[in-house]
């Protein structure tokens, strides 16, 4: 909390943001000590383990109320103890895991796939990185953290529970290698077998050559830029309008997350033109056919 | 829940940006932002930048851009500050990261040290917290916020 004083005295700063672009932490589940703010300071006097670094890093931002997103898929902010800290100190906060690559792609055609109402049979995804991403992924804890975040994603696109005809029971596989020639540059191969009319069975193959930190750059400056506007206007705790930008969106208890990314844009915008006091947009359009 | 239309505070002064975690994804993220402000390369994939929103019916014709809509900060305002557990500055961290080009990273390094706004590289600071995770000087979780 020193460093955060004297950068902003340093530097004459009016506003701080803070964005997690560290590593992806090893699994840990939400626990007692996570439930409180009170466990959670309890917690880290008894230097519980169950508090990450990214943790503590969080519970400053906050406590000198600067807000923070987590582009990791770590749980850092994503525990009751911080939520509410983010509430009690009117500062907004969103996370987690910066969508880039794989599940970007994976959150563009899903959509589609389902709004035509077409089946999945399954779909295969691997991946070779070799940044110092990969390395850490190399680590099963730190992967586990991971797949969760990468697993999730086409169920809550796809709702096999309203389409059991479509999407019960397809398998979904996910594999990154760590390799370090690529250097930053990911290459992702997906599989898709899906099925049409009649349950004919058709592929889908995607290739991605994909640059991981040129996709994610652009998502940290949103971030920034956006968090300093959701506290200028007074917007505390999660901000769910910034699903956008994430793998797994935060959101409310007794909510699932929102992953299709044209819903999420749309979201994203329609809230800026609620803060300006303009009319949301619905696409109704049947004014213009009177 | 938030009133439509609130008042929004104006993004007067500057901006402190903090990353924990030097390495590709913010150093390419600083770097880009240098390149920007001096006009040498695009903010490509960037909402805030680039994208536009449409307002009110489609016959009105209104489609500003994002920026010009709602009142961001500006990219000039930004100062950047980071840890990692590496002792690399944030120069060589985006070297040793190796996604952007030698001649982009010498250009924004060159331009900036011109400016009167200071070094961006050096606009870091270094933190006990993060350093505590291999070198253990803090006696408890507690001690590193409160540090």
């Amino acid at each position: 909390m020193d460093d955060i004083e004297q950068f902003r005295k340093t530097n004459k700063l009016s506003r701080l943001v803070m964005v997690w672009c560290g590593s992806t932490e090893a699994y840990l589940k939400p626990e007692a000590v996570h439930a409180s703010i009170e466990t959670f300071e309890k917690g880290l006097r008894d230097n519980d383990p169950s508090i990450s670094p990214s943790m503590v890093y969080a519970y400053a931002a906050l406590c000198k109320r600067i807000p923070f997103a987590n582009g990791a898929p770590n749980l850092t902010v994503d525990i009751p103890a911080l939520t509410q800290l983010a509430q009690e100190k009117a500062v907004p906060i969103c996370g987690k895991d910066f969508k880039t690559g794989q599940t970007l792609m994976k959150t563009i055609i899903a959509p589609g796939l389902k709004s035509r109402m077409l089946g999945l049979n399954g779909w295969f995804s691997t991946n070779i990185l070799g940044n110092r991403d990969g390395e850490v992924l190399d680590d099963p804890d730190s992967f586990k953290t991971k797949e969760e975040s990468k697993l999730s994603v086409l169920d809550q696109i796809l709702q096999p529970e309203l389409y059991p005809d479509l999407y019960k029971d397809f398998t979904h596989k996910v594999r990154i290698h760590y390799y370090p020639p690529r250097g930053d540059n990911k290459e992702g191969w997906d599989n898709i077998d899906i099925y049409g009319w009649l349950g004919y069975p058709m592929q889908i193959k995607i290739n991605f050559l994909c640059r991981d930190s040129i996709l994610a750059a652009p998502i940290v400056l949103d971030l920034v830029l956006f968090l300093d506007l959701a506290q200028r206007c007074g917007m505390r705790g999660i901000q769910e309008w910034l699903s956008f930008y994430f793998k797994s969106p935060m959101h409310a208890v007794g909510l699932y997350p929102e992953h299709d990314l044209f819903i999420q844009l749309m979201k994203l915008k329609n809230t800026l033109r609620y803060l300006k006091g303009e009319d949301l947009i619905t696409h109704l359009g049947m004014e213009y056919y009177d | 829940m938030i009133q439509k239309g609130v008042k929004i505070e104006a993004p007067s002064g500057k901006l402190g940006v903090l990353v924990p975690g030097l390495g590709a994804v913010s150093t390419t993220f600083i770097a880009g932002v240098e390149a920007v402000k001096k006009k040498i390369a695009q903010p490509i994939g960037s909402l805030t930048q680039l994208g536009t929103i449409r307002l009110g019916k489609r016959t009105e014709r209104r489609v500003p851009k994002i920026h010009d809509f709602v009142p961001l900060a500006s990219l000039e305002s930004l100062v950047f500050g980071g840890w990692d557990i590496y002792e690399d500055n944030c120069y060589e961290s985006a070297v040793k990261a190796g996604v952007l080009d030698r001649a982009l990273l010498e250009a924004v390094r060159l331009k900036s040290k011109t400016s009167n706004r200071g070094e961006p590289f050096s606009a870091r600071t270094t933190s006990k917290g993060c350093r505590a995770r291999t070198s253990s000087p803090a006696k408890t979780r507690w001690n590193l916020p409160n540090s």
